[in-house]
């Protein structure tokens, strides 16, 4: 395996645009400003990879990639599509790594694309569950919310996590957020106003809850010799893994051990340990998420991730800063973008690139991505080490 | 009456819908003895394909957790659902009734019974039953 490195980076804003820019234009936007950091051109790019769903609102999802990609003259070459849900663009990452780190190519553009606004709330609830076991989960309207509000449950039950904890990631993530010109939700929130936010799934109300946005990101990848040609801090990557579920009968609704392997293997493939981690994006769709996330990438023990947030120690320049731009709670959350736009952050933080929310001195960072939920499990796990 | 359909074939043992105390069936595996429900053809612990019986499922469980949906994809709100855990061993993804206001009475742990109930309705107004948990009556 060859090593490999990020050499650019770039993403639209995140927010609702239930008209312009649609998919095309949000992909080209992406495409253009990661191919410009990389200083490279469209005759460089060997082979595109491409995340998005697309199950909801009719968007555009087959050739959405190759649409997109075309607009900054990426054509000709392969351009495969990857859908994992929530995870499809981190998988799509993960993919073009393989590829070059196999010898195959040398530099590989990758994109996470995704077009949401537009449809009742309902609906895009009633589309997600194309992410569930649609015959029984789907059909008894088991809602995403849900799943995370019965895992909320279930840890505040086994472990004392209160919603005064879990309401401090929002507020955390949403003042990340006011420093991150890309972010959807760029406001601050109060604790009172978390807590009393309406309803979604019980306990988790709207407040604990990611925005349903539109947006991209892309990134060139290439290889070690390659990078050095075209970029003056060329960042590597230390570890790309991912796992599937494995639905068990009997349920550990508390853990994701779907996280726990992934990270373990990213953890031996990179040589680090958790504590050597300065930041993490993690895939913080609801509050309780993030807790759980950061259980299971080890930062923290089982039980303590809701008196970590409570103590301040996940904020940026704490013990580790987690989701430091803003996180799927208020940066947004494009679903097939996401895994693409955590690498971004990534990236320019260990460039030391990323302004007011920059983490100082960080040396190593890590992207969490999950997509796809049945019986209590997650259907993806991408976990992505990054160093400088 | 209105017209009525299950929403998959074969989950409810035949006439127990009909009685009022239904049973759910599910699969046994002839071989290691794992139980799936619903019922399948393949048992991957032992990779062997129609080597399963049939098996009645307890009708009480434990609740193992829940949620309440305030906003969702059915035509109604609020709904609860959540995981129930077998003696078997096994657990079952469902909604539960008879247990409003929900907030104030489901709990984690809480002994509960199966029961059936409409769950959606089909655009020409069949109603569509399947499976529900019910908190069991003292006494």
């Amino acid at each position: 395996m060859r090593d490999v490195y990020v050499i650019g980076v770039g993403m639209t804003k995140f927010g609702n645009f239930p008209i312009r820019p649609g998919v095309k234009e949000m992909g080209e936007e992406a495409c253009f400003k990661a191919m410009k950091d990389a200083n490279v051109y469209p005759k460089d790019v060997e082979a595109g990879y491409c995340g998005v769903v697309a199950g909801a609102g009719g968007a555009q999802g087959p050739l959405a990639g190759n649409l997109a990609m075309k607009q900054v003259g990426v054509a000709g070459v392969p351009i495969t599509r990857c859908e994992n849900g929530c995870a499809s663009s981190s998988t799509a990452f993960r993919e073009a790594w393989i590829s070059v780190a196999a010898g195959l190519y040398d530099v590989v553009l990758v994109l996470g694309i995704e077009k949401m606004t537009g449809l009742p709330t309902r609906e895009m609830l009633k589309a997600m569950t194309q992410g569930s076991d649609l015959e029984i989960e789907g059909f008894m309207g088991m809602t995403f919310p849900g799943v995370f509000g019965m895992i909320a449950n279930r840890h505040m039950k086994e472990y004392g996590t209160t919603r005064e904890q879990m309401a401090m990631v929002s507020v955390k993530n949403h003042h990340n957020a006011t420093m991150n010109p890309h972010a959807h939700y760029p406001k601050e929130v109060s604790l009172e106003k978390v807590l009393n936010s309406p309803m979604i799934a019980y306990p988790l109300g709207l407040l604990d809850c990611c925005p349903i946005s539109d947006g991209a990101a892309a990134a060139v990848i290439a290889s070690k010799d390659v990078a050095k040609k075209f970029a003056d801090t060329p960042i590597k990557i230390l570890a790309a893994t991912q796992k599937s579920g494995t639905f068990l009968e009997k349920l550990n609704i508390t853990t994701f051990d779907i996280t726990v392997r992934a990270a373990k293997e990213a953890y031996r493939m990179a040589k680090v340990e958790p504590k050597d981690i300065d930041l993490a994006e993690v895939h913080d769709c609801f509050t309780i998420a993030e807790i759980l996330h950061n259980e299971d990438l080890g930062f923290f023990k089982k039980g303590e991730g809701g008196k970590a947030v409570e103590e301040g120690e996940t904020q940026i320049n704490a013990k580790v800063s987690i989701n430091p731009s803003g996180g799927l709670l208020a940066k947004g959350h494009p679903v097939g973008a996401t895994g693409v736009a955590q690498i971004c952050e990534l990236v320019w933080q260990l460039r030391g690139e990323a302004g007011t929310r920059q983490v100082d001195g960080a040396e190593i960072g890590l992207a969490h991505c999950m997509g796809n939920f049945s019986h209590g499990d997650g259907g993806t796990c991408n976990v992505t080490i990054l160093g400088r | 009456m209105g017209k009525k359909r299950i929403f998959k074939e074969g989950i409810f043992k035949e006439g127990s819908l009909e009685s009022g105390n239904p049973i759910l069936v599910g699969s046994k595996c002839k071989s290691c003895g794992q139980i799936y429900f619903p019922k399948k053809r393949v048992c991957p612990k032992c990779m062997t394909i129609d080597e399963m019986g049939e098996v009645e499922l307890s009708r009480r469980g434990k609740i193992y957790s829940y949620t309440i949906a305030h906003v969702g994809p059915l035509e109604y709100a609020p709904y609860a659902f959540g995981f129930v855990e077998l003696p078997e061993g096994i657990s079952i993804f469902t909604h539960f009734t008879d247990c409003e206001p929900f907030e104030k009475k489901l709990k984690i742990d809480m002994e509960v019974e199966l029961t059936s109930g409409k769950i959606t309705t089909d655009e020409d107004g069949t109603e569509v039953i399947g499976w529900k948990f019910r908190p069991v009556k003292e006494g």
